[in-house]
């Protein structure tokens, strides 16, 4: 596809019933569960097997040589993905252990939903800042509504994620408070200004050429006057962007 | 061993008269006597004994009569009837001396009766010639004669040779100074007689010397010349001054009457010699008699003025020697009362170091006793310490396996939770469209809010509490999540906590009320509101839940499961508060518990 997805998100929960109640709330969260996994060992072969996998959900206890602890440093080293600790230890001894392997958020069962959903936005969040949960409390208001993880920004839209590769988007339009992704197939509008967005892109990739416009510039197909074509959209270039724009093609 | 003491002449005759004691090989001499006494290594027998030997032997009459005293007293303290009666016959010997004639009397009666009582004659002859002697000092020579009769026939019958020979000799001499001439020569010839046996030279010189005096009294001068030159010769022999010079006067006296005035002169002249020689007051007083009644009828008066005179000195002397006795005695008293009054000081001194020792003692043993309990006390306290360490170890050990038990319980409580809550989550997917599927999520969430509470929980000290504003947040959040509610819940809440038994249907009241205005109260509402106010005081906890909703009256009235509504009275009640809903545009209830 390489378009607009859902976030991707390997459950490691040995408690079948649990693991298929999260399948269920995730999907109603309009987030992809790309398997669930009963023990440490499992999920290293889902990873294996699924290398577009965004985030993982992990119980701390589980069945196997590995526990979740022991996977999410494995995690870590190798696949440097974001995850979640599942538990419903709240034990000392557990939690400072739980905290070594660096979780990027740490959900207590039982949780509902939006515990679920916050955990996860929070998740992404730390991960995306290069940071940690350090407290375990997953209430953290305010969260980022954009991201940009590795070559994807993460846009949140209805309380969840979307996942959007930067190099799928040719351009974005601001219409008043609302900004629209525009990619090959489709468009996406989300309820905030474009400049919020727009600082989560690399800067060599887009280019705000116009009041309302922000371009990818890899994606322009040819331009005359001051009008960009990128596929059958025509962009306006604005007089005061209109040199530093067209110096881009002739380096490129 | 018997010791043999020769004493007391009285006038111009003499009475031989001797005591006997025991004195078991030991030393006469008084200082090394002292000295035994002093070491103190002696029993008090021992002791006894020796103070009556140093009495006998102690050259001043009032330090042998104190020293004999002693050694009475300790016989009478340690009950030993034989060593009382020797210290008695001590006493009355020295008080015999020192001229207490009652005092020496008395304790020669008290000896007398000891040996009586012991059935022991020949200690018992002993006494009676004491008291013999005791009565010559006082001239009753009938009761002399008695008493030494008596120890003649127990010497005799138990042939006590030599002290008989000696009591008869007393006993003649009595006889003699009583004047019973006849019954005086057959006892004086009787010691002669037993003598050729004993050969004792002292029983022969005083019998034949006194036979002399008999015979002279009986005017058988050549037999009486004949016995008293063999009695000079031997009391001159013997180195008797005393005997020697009364036999000599005796002799002088004799050849007087023979006519024989150089040979009488020369005898009483001797006579005198040798008692001045001696220093024998009584004897140069009696001889200076003697001879100035000899120079008188002689007709030499300037002599016989000089020996009247002479006679007159050593009669005030012997005047003088009563008084001398008499102080003598007085000073002896004196001096016992002074040593007795010391003694009793010592005693008394002794007494009170001994009381002070006791004392002394006693503090040390309390002091011992009382370092020795602090010691117990001490090693207890550190037993019981270890016990109670051990005992805290236990509780330690027991409050962790506990503690591990309780959060093994919470994990699986929590565990539980999840699963139903999951189950129930499960199982709405089923009925997607169906009118079950809002029962079921109805379950779930209120499953979901008692799982909430279990989350929350924390130990406050023995309660288990939970932070209400924390928890109310967090339950109408999750709420407003689940319905997809596009806004947000206005709390005023406290920050209190209240126990769990209170949380538990606090949180499913909450639920039905806000789930039942999620799913019912906003229809067609432009701009809908929840706001949720937890007030607690002292003693209530106020919760007003409103909305801004079509109100309860109309739609929601009928749509409203009537179990919700049923549920929440019921755990109103439960809670022990009061559940209203208060008119209003939208929907107000109200409800006061009582804080816990």
């Amino acid at each position: 596809m390489g378009n607009i997805r859902k976030v991707k998100i390997l459950v490691v929960e040995d408690e079948i019933i649990v693991a298929h109640d999260i399948v269920k709330r995730l999907s109603g969260m309009n987030y992809e569960v790309v398997g669930t996994a009963p023990s440490g060992e499992s999920a290293l072969l889902l990873l294996a097997k699924h290398t577009d996998i965004d985030l993982l959900l992990i119980d701390i206890v589980l069945k196997g040589t590995l526990d979740g602890i022991e996977l999410a440093h494995i995690i870590n080293q190798k696949y440097k993905i974001p995850f979640v600790f599942l538990s419903s230890h709240d034990n000392h001894q557990l939690v400072e252990r739980a905290k070594s392997a660096k979780p990027h958020a740490y959900v207590l069962k039982p949780f509902n939903d939006r515990q679920l959903s916050v955990t996860i936005a929070l998740a992404l969040d730390n991960f995306a800042h290069n940071s940690f949960d350090e407290n375990g409390v997953s209430n953290k208001n305010a969260l980022n509504p954009v991201l940009q993880i590795k070559d994807s920004l993460f846009l949140k839209k209805n309380q969840h994620f979307t996942r959007v590769p930067l190099r799928e988007i040719l351009f974005l339009k601001a219409e008043s408070n609302y900004s629209t992704i525009h990619t090959k197939s489709s468009r996406f509008t989300y309820s905030m200004v474009l400049s919020k967005i727009e600082e989560h892109l690399p800067i060599d990739s887009f280019y705000r050429v116009h009041r309302s416009y922000v371009v990818n510039i890899h994606r322009i197909d040819g331009f005359e006057g001051n009008v960009l074509f990128i596929g059958e959209d025509k962009i306006p270039v604005s007089k005061s962007n209109r040199d530093t724009v067209f110096k881009l093609f002739h380096k490129i | 061993m018997y010791n043999m003491t020769t004493f007391l002449g009285r006038m111009s005759t003499f009475v031989l008269c001797f005591c006997v004691h025991l004195s078991m090989g030991q030393s006469k001499n008084p200082d090394s006597l002292i000295s035994a006494l002093k070491t103190g290594n002696l029993t008090n027998e021992e002791q006894s004994k020796y103070l009556s030997l140093l009495a006998h032997y102690h050259p001043r009459n009032d330090t042998a009569l104190f020293v004999a005293k002693q050694a009475l007293q300790i016989a009478v303290d340690i009950e030993d009837p034989i060593l009382e009666a020797e210290a008695l016959e001590e006493i009355s010997h020295l008080q015999n001396k020192l001229g207490n004639n009652d005092l020496s009397f008395q304790a020669s009666f008290r000896a007398l009766r000891i040996y009586e009582s012991l059935e022991m004659p020949v200690r018992q002859a002993a006494s009676y010639t004491q008291l013999a002697n005791n009565y010559m000092s006082n001239e009753n020579l009938d009761q002399a004669i008695t008493f030494l009769k008596k120890a003649e026939l127990i010497y005799a019958t138990s042939n006590q040779e030599e002290h008989l020979v000696f009591t008869v000799l007393n006993l003649g001499e009595m006889f003699r100074l009583s004047g019973q001439l006849d019954s005086a020569e057959a006892r004086f010839d009787e010691v002669i007689l037993r003598n050729e046996r004993l050969q004792s030279p002292i029983a022969q010189g005083y019998s034949k010397g006194n036979l002399g005096m008999v015979y002279a009294a009986q005017n058988r001068l050549d037999a009486a010349k004949l016995n008293l030159n063999e009695a000079i010769t031997l009391m001159e022999s013997m180195e008797d001054p005393y005997s020697t010079s009364i036999y000599l006067a005796e002799l002088g006296e004799v050849l007087k009457k023979e006519g024989n005035i150089q040979g009488a002169e020369r005898m009483l002249l001797r006579a005198m010699e040798l008692a001045k020689q001696a220093g024998l007051k009584e004897q140069i007083r009696d001889i200076a008699t003697k001879l100035s009644q000899f120079y008188e009828s002689d007709g030499i008066l300037d002599k016989a003025l000089e020996y009247q005179k002479l006679f007159q000195v050593y009669q005030d002397s012997m005047v003088n020697k009563a008084n001398v006795q008499k102080i003598e005695r007085i000073k002896a008293g004196y001096e016992i009362d002074k040593r007795e009054s010391e003694i009793n000081l010592l005693n008394t001194i002794n007494t009170n170091q001994r009381y002070l020792v006791l004392l002394l003692s006693i503090g040390v043993v309390a002091t011992l006793s009382f370092v020795y309990l602090l010691q117990r006390g001490k090693k207890r306290i550190k037993m019981a310490n270890e016990r109670l360490i051990q005992q805290k170890e236990t509780i330690a050990k027991r409050e962790q396996e506990k503690a591990l038990l309780l959060q093994e319980l919470n994990h699986r409580t929590k565990n539980n939770l999840q699963m139903i809550s999951s189950l129930l989550n499960l199982q709405s997917g089923e009925f997607e469209g169906h009118p079950a599927q809002e029962a079921i999520i109805e379950g779930k969430n209120r499953v979901e809010a008692l799982s909430l509470v279990h989350r929350k929980l924390y130990q406050e000290g023995l309660e288990t509490r939970i932070r209400i504003k924390e928890y109310i947040e967090d339950l109408v959040l999750g709420l407003f999540h689940g319905y997809g509610a596009e806004f947000e819940p206005q709390f005023h809440v406290d920050d209190a906590s209240i126990s769990v038994d209170t949380a538990v249907p606090l949180a499913l009241t909450i639920n039905e009320i806000v789930v039942n205005s999620l799913k019912y109260a906003y229809d067609g509402i432009g701009q809908p509101k929840l706001v949720v106010n937890v007030e607690k005081n002292q003693d209530k906890i106020n919760i007003d839940i409103m909305d801004n909703g079509i109100g309860f009256g109309t739609a929601e009235k009928k749509k409203s499961n009537s179990f919700g509504i049923k549920l929440i009275t019921a755990l109103a009640e439960q809670m022990g508060g009061s559940l209203e809903r208060v008119e209003s545009s939208g929907t107000h209830w109200k409800m006061i518990l009582p804080a816990a």
